[in-house]
């Protein structure tokens, strides 16, 4: 770090909104040539919401982007791509009938003539970027059939083909291995060498510590601390993240759990990528499982949930070998389910808040099968209220609510449902504000005190470690361990999800 | 080539195969099916087949359905059994038929842009268009121009000039497809709308360019039907609708995008083409030939729902507007 | 009556239904002007009893739609509960019930296959109601040879003939269907389960719903509605015509979707069909009052389609 580096490119005054929610509010950055900036922060803390204004994909409703001391207006990722600026998005943007190469040079394909592809300079061309990166990939595969990790890496180099001045990395590296993680820094590195402009979007807070210069924190929308890296600790920034005490969020444990014999049982199931797993999970506890993404940890919450037959094994459900095979047949041994796509797999989005939270609770809410929209009312109110849901009328669409209070919905969904012994949790709290997953945090304890159990599965480290009794990690569809909470760190957690000695499967 | 087109080629090998067997079987059991004359029969009938399909494809690669083309092809043929009043000569009446189909499928290209569902867009402009067929040739007949039915019904020994230009269309709107920058971004927004729109690709025009073409390839279908009916019909086209896109889904293109190659449909329509011919000459009634054809799809479908990945597979996926599933 | 000012304040927000049914009202209103003595109720009320039969087609197609598909084989199941009805009754009374038994039967065994390719072997609707529809066509017209036989026995003909009052039998069978099904769709149980099914099928799957078996319902439903339809239209003609089930596939399809329900399924219901079927009748009434041949009522109708569904897109729907 030599003299003192120019700005490439600033927001200003930017705000965005949905609806009702305020997901960016009158935020003002500032990104440095050469430097790599880390925007932090919690899920729904507006982030990527940010990015997307940044990177052309969302019109702000207010303030601007100035790009080398010009204001401008990004009216589609074209505009934004041929003013210098890619991201790698965190939902990746792939098509996974296309190959590699066919991905990463998608609207820059090289022509002979106007419009008829070349395809020998279109393979060069996306070489050339992944030998800029240090990596090497066979181009002809069909990235459907990549492993995530090498997704994420695909994703990444189609953001660098177009040689950006400025590069967004969100959430770049949840599927990667430490080696690879490496490569990506080596990669920001040489980047930062060109005098480029980085934001390394993150969760993870020792790789935020590596690969960064400076700064942004981000909370509820706003930008609440920017600055040199240098000024902070790891526990300075976990603060600004979440506005409050950590011990504030993650609510205590009343009373420690018993030990008593399993709730659930899982032995040596097979199932997809999951090969020969096994756990348990006592009543009124919580069973975190983590690890990179994609390893399988979907698999297992789908078996437990009936949605997925294992091909070998077996599941026991209080004491006695079960088939699900169904979530009706869950449900009869108790066990529900919250999916983590909640608008694709959780949610009727046009359906009202009552319609969608009364849905597993209808025959016992509707004697005789006929319906009492006034009994319904009152029970989803009351749930409403439980959750503290933020909502204009019960009978709205629920696809007009903010993340959170769809998450919560999804919850309040299992709230009528007197017979829960197990919740399974995938993923709950993506795209949630941090006063939402507090809530939803405590709610989550409550009922853990009424015997119910929770198998919680999470990409999100501090969750586990807030939340979990004991957390299982995986890689490949294999558990690499299992870390009670008296023993759990992120070093250790991290340390098993990235394939540590021998587990290769 | 570009390693999806590989792919995509590589996937066509089985319904070209069976394409082949049921063709080499035929010909094998049946005398009267080898003959020169049945020849040009069947590739005369697969000719109108081979152009609509072609058009279909390009739709239902970018995740849409086009239930216009029918009545597309029905209105050709009264245009060009009309002659007389719409052109004069057969150059005019040959453009402007051109002109006409090309307009319809950019209506129906902007309205899917303004946002109607494809279904409902293109059910709109079938059940217009069939009103503008019957209103420009009420019943079959009308008088075709002479220039105009010694083109379509050309004949280079026993093959039907219009069928070599069938094949040549497929072959050429396949290359368009398959290597062109435009047909890129056909497949990525029929792959995945959003993405598409994230990658920068300007998803409106590749829409207008795609229904344009398919409007386009349903006149000219139209043309080539007329080279077997001598006249033209209102209602001519119709069946024509659900046998474009059996030959499509029979093809290998999926319903839900992005994947398949137009050369599979090529073979998907000359073996619906053939599964007609066949029963014609069997003197399988037409009852019987609606019930074979209706099964064929289903049983097609099914095997194809069997062993692809589980789609969502409401009507509304075939949808340009929303990327991924439900 | 608080539920019924609370019902009306509902509707109130769906902006689609006063849309379809202010057109639906102004249509029928400009019908009347244009003829002398157009607005007399015995008028309107025949042109109701008439068009029964679509009216009764377009809520078997709102199911359908509701659940997330689309129903292309109500005229080819109208066509074969006519050829059925007229065979089986044969112009006995004696022999009515057993005809009708038997028409209904026929079409539920059709929207059960319909039902099942759809839900359970996961196939497009579209194709598959569109294939299973060209079956059906082949089956009656192998069958029949293109000549029907039988006829429609004369008691039958009272459904399109008679009326209570001023109210003709038809209309009421109508009401009576609307009526039924609306009790089904909201005031039940099951209802609340198709709308979450259709909404969202894996949702209401992932909730403890047995989505798929509601789907199937909802076809077996269009297409017992669609033989319903049938069998009051063959009341109409009095026996057996090839064909005469033809333009409901579409115009029912029409009629559902300019109601305001959408197709991505779980949006919409029974009060906005009503609209989009008036809407419908009333432009070809129009059009023919005014001696415009068939053929424009065809661009008319297609031309309101594309339409409407760029207002609902306005409109936010």
């Amino acid at each position: 770090m030599t003299d003192t580096p120019s700005t490439s490119i600033e927001c200003r005054n930017v705000t965005k909104r949905f609806g009702n929610t305020v997901a960016v509010d009158d935020v003002s950055l500032r990104l440095l040539k050469g430097r790599t900036t880390a925007l932090i922060g919690e899920n729904g803390a507006g982030k990527t919401t940010l990015m997307s204004v940044l990177a052309g994909e969302l019109q702000p409703d207010e303030g601007t982007v100035i790009v080398e001391g010009e204001e401008r207006r990004f009216r589609s990722p074209m505009d934004a791509r041929r003013a210098g600026i890619a991201i790698a998005h965190q939902e990746l943007s792939l098509f996974p009938d296309l190959t590699v190469a066919e991905n990463v040079a998608l609207v820059r394909e090289p022509t002979r003539g106007l419009l008829v592809i070349n395809n020998s300079r279109l393979r060069a061309s996306v070489r050339g970027t992944l030998e800029f990166m240090g990596i090497s990939l066979d181009l002809d595969r069909l990235v459907g059939e990549l492993s995530p990790a090498l997704q994420q890496l695909v994703e990444i180099a189609k953001a660098l083909h177009s040689r950006p001045q400025v590069l967004v990395l969100d959430e770049p590296t949840s599927s990667l291995a430490t080696q690879e993680v490496e490569v990506l820094r080596d990669c920001v590195r040489r980047l930062e060498d060109q005098e480029a402009s980085v934001v390394f979007v993150s969760h993870r807070l020792d790789e935020v510590f590596d690969f960064a210069d400076n700064v942004c924190v981000m909370r509820d929308g706003h930008l609440v601390a920017q600055g040199p890296l240098a000024e902070y600790t790891r526990d300075s920034l976990v603060t600004e993240m979440v506005g409050r005490e950590i011990t504030q969020v993650y609510p205590e444990r009343e009373h420690p759990p018993e030990d008593r014999p399993p709730f659930l049982e899982l032995s040596n199931v097979t199932a997809g990528s999951v090969r020969d797993l096994s756990l348990r999970l006592s009543p009124g506890s919580i069973i975190g499982i983590g690890g990179l993404e994609g390893q399988g940890q979907s698999i297992v919450a789908e078996v437990v949930a009936g949605i997925r037959q294992p091909e070998q094994g077996t599941l026991r459900v209080a004491g006695e070998e079960v088939r699900l095979r169904s979530p009706q047949d869950a449900l009869r041994h108790g066990i529900a389910y919250v999916p983590p796509d909640r608008q694709t797999s959780g949610l009727m989005l046009p359906l009202s808040i009552t319609k969608n939270t009364a849905v597993s609770a209808l025959r016992r809410i509707h004697k005789l099968g006929l319906i009492r929209p006034n009994r319904e009312r009152s029970e989803v109110s009351s749930v409403a209220d439980q959750l503290s849901l933020r909502y204009e009328r019960l009978s709205q669409e629920v696809g007009e609510l903010s993340g959170g209070n769809q998450q919560k919905v999804l919850f309040g969904r299992w709230l009528l449902v007197p017979s829960l012994k197990l919740l399974v949790l995938n993923d709950p709290t993506r795209g949630v504000d941090i006063g939402a997953r507090a809530e939803i945090y405590t709610l989550l304890r409550k009922l853990t005190e009424e015997d119910v159990s929770i198998l919680l599965i999470s990409t999100d480290l501090l969750e586990l470690l807030g939340l979990a009794d004991l957390i299982y990690v995986m890689y490949e569809g294999r558990i690499t361990g299992s870390v009670p909470r008296e023993q759990a760190t992120e070093e250790e957690i991290m340390r098993l999800a990235a394939n540590p000695d021998g587990q290769k499967s | 080539m570009s390693g999806s087109t590989l792919h995509n080629l590589r996937a066509t090998v089985p319904i070209w195969a069976f394409t082949a067997l049921l063709i080499l079987v035929a010909a094998l059991l049946s005398p009267p099916f080898r003959t020169l004359t049945n020849v040009t029969a069947l590739l005369s009938l697969a000719a109108p087949l081979i152009i609509v399909a072609t058009g279909q494809a390009v739709i239902i690669l970018m995740a849409g359905i086009d239930l216009s083309v029918g009545s597309v092809m029905s209105l050709a043929t009264a245009l060009a059994a009309s002659y007389a009043t719409f052109g004069g000569s057969a150059p005019v009446n040959t453009i402007l038929i051109l002109v006409v189909g090309a307009t319809i499928g950019a209506l129906n290209g902007l309205g899917v842009i303004a946002g109607v569902h494809p279904l409902i867009m293109t059910l709109s402009t079938y059940i217009a268009v069939r009103g503008v067929a019957l209103f420009v040739l009420p019943s079959p007949g009308g008088e075709v121009s002479g220039g105009l039915l010694q083109f379509v019904t050309l004949q280079v020994g026993v093959v039907p000039v219009f069928f070599i230009v069938a094949v040549a269309i497929a072959v050429v709107v396949w290359y368009a497809t398959a290597e062109s920058t435009w047909g890129r971004r056909l497949y990525a927004v029929g792959s995945n709308a959003t993405n598409a729109d994230k990658s920068g690709v300007n998803r409106k025009a590749v829409i207008l360019v795609g229904f344009i073409v398919s409007g386009l390839l349903a006149s000219v279908a139209g043309l080539a039907l007329v080279g077997r009916l001598y006249s033209g019909d209102p209602l001519a086209g119709d069946p024509y609708t659900l046998n474009s896109i059996t030959a499509v889904v029979l093809g290998g293109v999926a319903l839900t995008g992005g994947r398949g190659s137009i050369i599979g449909v090529l073979a998907g329509a000359l073996l619906v083409g053939s599964i007609g011919n066949v029963l014609n000459m069997f003197g399988v009634s037409s009852a019987y030939q609606f019930i074979a054809t209706g099964l064929i799809l289903i049983v097609a479908l099914y095997a194809y729902n069997v062993g692809v990945f589980r789609r969502d597979r409401s009507a509304a996926s075939a949808h340009l507007n929303t990327g991924g599933g439900r | 009556m608080t539920s019924i000012s609370k019902a009306l304040r509902n509707a109130a927000r769906r902006r689609d239904l006063l849309v379809s049914y202010s057109l639906a009202l102004i249509l029928l209103v400009v019908s009347g002007l244009i003829t002398s003595s157009g607005l007399q109720p015995n008028r309107i009320l025949t042109i109701f009893g008439q068009n029964a039969p679509l009216g009764v087609a377009a809520i078997g197609q709102t199911f359908v739609l509701l659940s997330g598909g689309l129903d292309l084989s109500v005229g080819p199941v109208i066509n074969l509960s006519n050829v059925v009805a007229s065979e089986v009754m044969d112009g006995q009374n004696g022999r009515i019930p057993l005809a009708v038994a038997a028409s209904l039967l026929a079409a539920a065994l059709v929207g059960l296959i319909n039902g099942v390719l759809v839900a359970k072997a996961k196939i497009n609707p579209l194709l598959t109601t569109l294939a299973v529809a060209t079956v059906v066509q082949g089956v009656y017209f192998a069958y029949t040879g293109g000549q029907p036989t039988g006829s429609i026995a004369p008691a039958f003909r009272v459904v399109s003939n008679g009326r209570i009052g001023v109210i003709p039998w038809s209309f009421i069978a109508w009401l009576l269907l609307w009526a039924i099904t609306a009790f089904l769709l909201y005031r039940t149980v099951f209802g609340r389960r198709f709308y979450a099914a259709g909404a969202n099928e894996r949702a209401a799957w992932i909730s403890g719903i047995s989505s798929s078996w509601y789907i199937v319902s909802a076809y077996v439903a269009s297409a017992v509605c669609a033989g319903l339809a049938g069998l009051l239209l063959s009341s109409y003609i009095g026996r057996a015509s090839i064909g005469v089930g033809d333009p409901y596939t579409l115009i029912s399809i029409a009629a559902v979707v300019i109601g305001g329900t959408a197709f991505t399924g779980g949006v919409g219901g029974l009060a906005g069909t009503f609209a989009g079927v008036v809407v419908m009748v009333f432009i070809a009434t129009i059009l023919s009052t005014l001696n415009i041949p068939a053929a424009a009522q065809f661009v008319a109708q297609g031309v309101v389609i594309a339409s409407m569904m760029l207002l609902y897109n306005r409109l936010g729907r």
